[in-house]
């Protein structure tokens, strides 16, 4: 009986008309998503030739957008909603919306500013905080990463806004910073000397800039120094680890000692022993002194 | 085995190697071997690190074997019928290369000289009648470097350090290097202090001389005062002393004039 009410229902709302109008509708939708998919195709495809991969993807949406509009328009059309009185429920809509997604609405314009500003384009690898990746997308409300153990990462617009992004291939050279210590004993002219031939054997090593030698001053334990090698942004990680490998056979060749921390206990003067005393252990005389040589 | 080169004694030319042959070539610091396999073109190469090695020595007959060593730089080229034949072409660097006098060189007001200089080849290797490209490997790599007002604007080049020799004869003879003439007139009231010369090698073509010596264009280089950059011609073959020459190699890249003139600029003193 509760059956045969709902099929009686049914079969008077979907009259031969209704569900030839809605037929209409959903070929107009897929369609229209077809074209807008072809068209924002073809406008990346013209884009893309004149302008870097960014404009043309942001291009790319925005012709997907107007086309998928229209469409969406037609597609109530169709079904006999009436636009205007949508548009004024949209008014008011926006107004609820808008203050239930405020976090959204600020990633959207942060988004937008982004895409003004362009501190960095697709493709180019950014740290922000912790996170080191290549652009994937710039999007609306967030930017993709794929970072270098391949994970994806998405930052919300937001975030980016707010905090320091560091861009890692926007300029064509990279300078390399080498924290060295060496011992006291050693001629830090002989040292200079010896790291600034290790840079120009290494092909991957820019001739110019220089290298550059800065002392840093007298560490605890090793006179500290920074030495700075310049080479190609696409270069810069197969030079520093040929870098690292390099300065410390040439160091070694030469005899020239990097020191570990050293850790001296001196009991405040030069001759006395360092007395010892040992618990525990069987019954002992006075206690035994280490002399400074033996610490 | 033939070398197919129409300069006696120079290394570059077709060869007919047969299957199972490898042969030998040591051309400056570089030595590298190429194997004709049973379904493939196989080369391995070991690069020495003295620029000046002037040895040129070939071996067709596999009087020479392939070290244990050299697999680190080795790559094959499939085929399903092998071709014999095999081509060595030498080839001017990709990128334009910055010259530097080892001693600062200065010109008087009004004087004009020139210098010889010499720089490094890249081998290409190619097989079969249709030459289908193999490998492109420098003779010996030399060193990046940057060539710009500032650590933003510029290019990347290589770097060579140069005697400047004045004369010709005084120039050693070296296979894995080409001879370029640069030509500098001094239209300037002051001294000219020649740093660095950008080469736009990339630009240039190769020319061989009848002594299997290996040429560039001639270059010449004018300067004017009030300007920091000179601006830079390039003839259309080597200068006189070269000889008969004959052109083995176009260049790598045309050059439009407004590029030459913006690679150009900038192209003497300065530093950063």
């Amino acid at each position: 009986m509760f059956q045969a009410i709902i099929d009686l229902g049914l079969s008077d709302y979907f009259t031969q008309d209704r569900l030839l109008t809605m037929a209409r509708a959903v070929a107009v939708l897929v369609v229209g998503l077809l074209l807008a998919r072809l068209v924002a195709g073809a406008v990346m495809k013209v884009v893309g030739r004149r302008t870097t991969q960014q404009d043309a993807m942001v291009v790319r949406r925005l012709a997907f957008s107007l086309v998928m509009g229209l469409v969406v328009m037609a597609f109530l059309n169709i079904l006999g909603l009436d636009l205007g009185v949508l548009l004024g429920a949209a008014g008011i809509l926006t107004v609820a919306v808008g203050f239930a997604s405020q976090t959204s609405a600020s990633n959207l314009i942060s988004g937008l500013f982004l895409i003004a500003e362009r501190p960095f384009v697709v493709g180019d690898v950014i740290r922000i905080g912790t996170v080191t990746g290549e652009v994937l997308s710039i999007d609306l409300l967030s930017i993709k990463l794929r970072t270098f153990d391949n994970l994806f990462v998405r930052v919300p617009n937001e975030e980016i806004i707010k905090t320091q992004v560091t861009n890692l291939t926007h300029f064509p050279i990279r300078r390399f910073d080498m924290k060295l210590g060496v011992a006291y004993k050693e001629d830090l002219d002989r040292v200079k000397e010896l790291l600034m031939e290790t840079a120009r054997a290494n092909p991957l090593c820019l001739i110019d800039p220089e290298p550059l030698f800065i002392v840093e001053g007298f560490g605890p334990s090793s006179l500290d120094f920074q030495f700075s090698v310049w080479a190609q942004r696409e270069k810069w990680l197969e030079m520093r680890n040929s870098m690292h490998v390099e300065v410390k056979r040439a160091l070694d060749e030469a005899g020239i000692e990097i020191p570990f921390p050293h850790v001296t206990l001196y009991t405040g003067s030069v001759t006395e022993p360092f007395p010892v005393k040992v618990v525990g252990g069987p019954p002992q005389g006075p206690p035994v002194g280490l002399s400074p040589g033996d610490q | 085995m033939t070398n197919g080169s129409a300069v006696p004694d120079a290394w570059f030319g077709d060869y007919l190697l047969q299957p199972g042959v490898t042969a030998f070539w040591q051309i400056g610091p570089m030595r590298f071997w190429l194997t004709h396999g049973d379904q493939e073109w196989r080369f391995a190469s070991l690069p020495g690190d003295d620029t000046l090695d002037p040895t040129l020595e070939r071996d067709l007959t596999g009087g020479v074997p392939e070290p244990p060593e050299a697999e680190k730089g080795a790559s094959r080229l499939g085929f399903r019928r092998t071709p014999d034949l095999v081509s060595l072409t030498p080839l001017t660097a990709d990128r334009p290369m910055v010259v530097k006098p080892i001693t600062p060189f200065l010109l008087p007001p009004g004087e004009e000289l020139t210098l010889y200089i010499s720089t490094i080849l890249w081998l290409q290797v190619t097989v079969g009648e249709d030459r289908r490209e193999f490998l492109q490997i420098p003779l010996f790599r030399p060193s990046d470097t940057w060539f710009g007002s500032s650590t933003r604007d510029g290019e990347m080049c290589y770097a060579l350090q140069t005697s400047a020799r004045l004369r010709l004869e005084n120039l050693p003879r070296r296979p894995h290097r080409a001879i370029s003439a640069l030509v500098v007139r001094n239209r300037a009231a002051q001294n000219l202090a020649i740093e660095k010369v950008l080469l736009p090698l990339p630009h240039m073509s190769l020319f061989a001389a009848e002594d299997g010596q290996l040429w560039t264009e001639e270059v010449t280089l004018e300067h004017t005062d009030g300007r920091h950059e000179a601006p830079l011609d390039l003839s259309d073959g080597p200068p006189a002393q070269a000889g008969v020459t004959r052109r083995i190699g176009g260049p790598r890249q045309r050059a439009p004039r407004g590029l030459l003139t913006r690679a150009f600029s900038g192209l003497m003193g300065g530093g950063y």
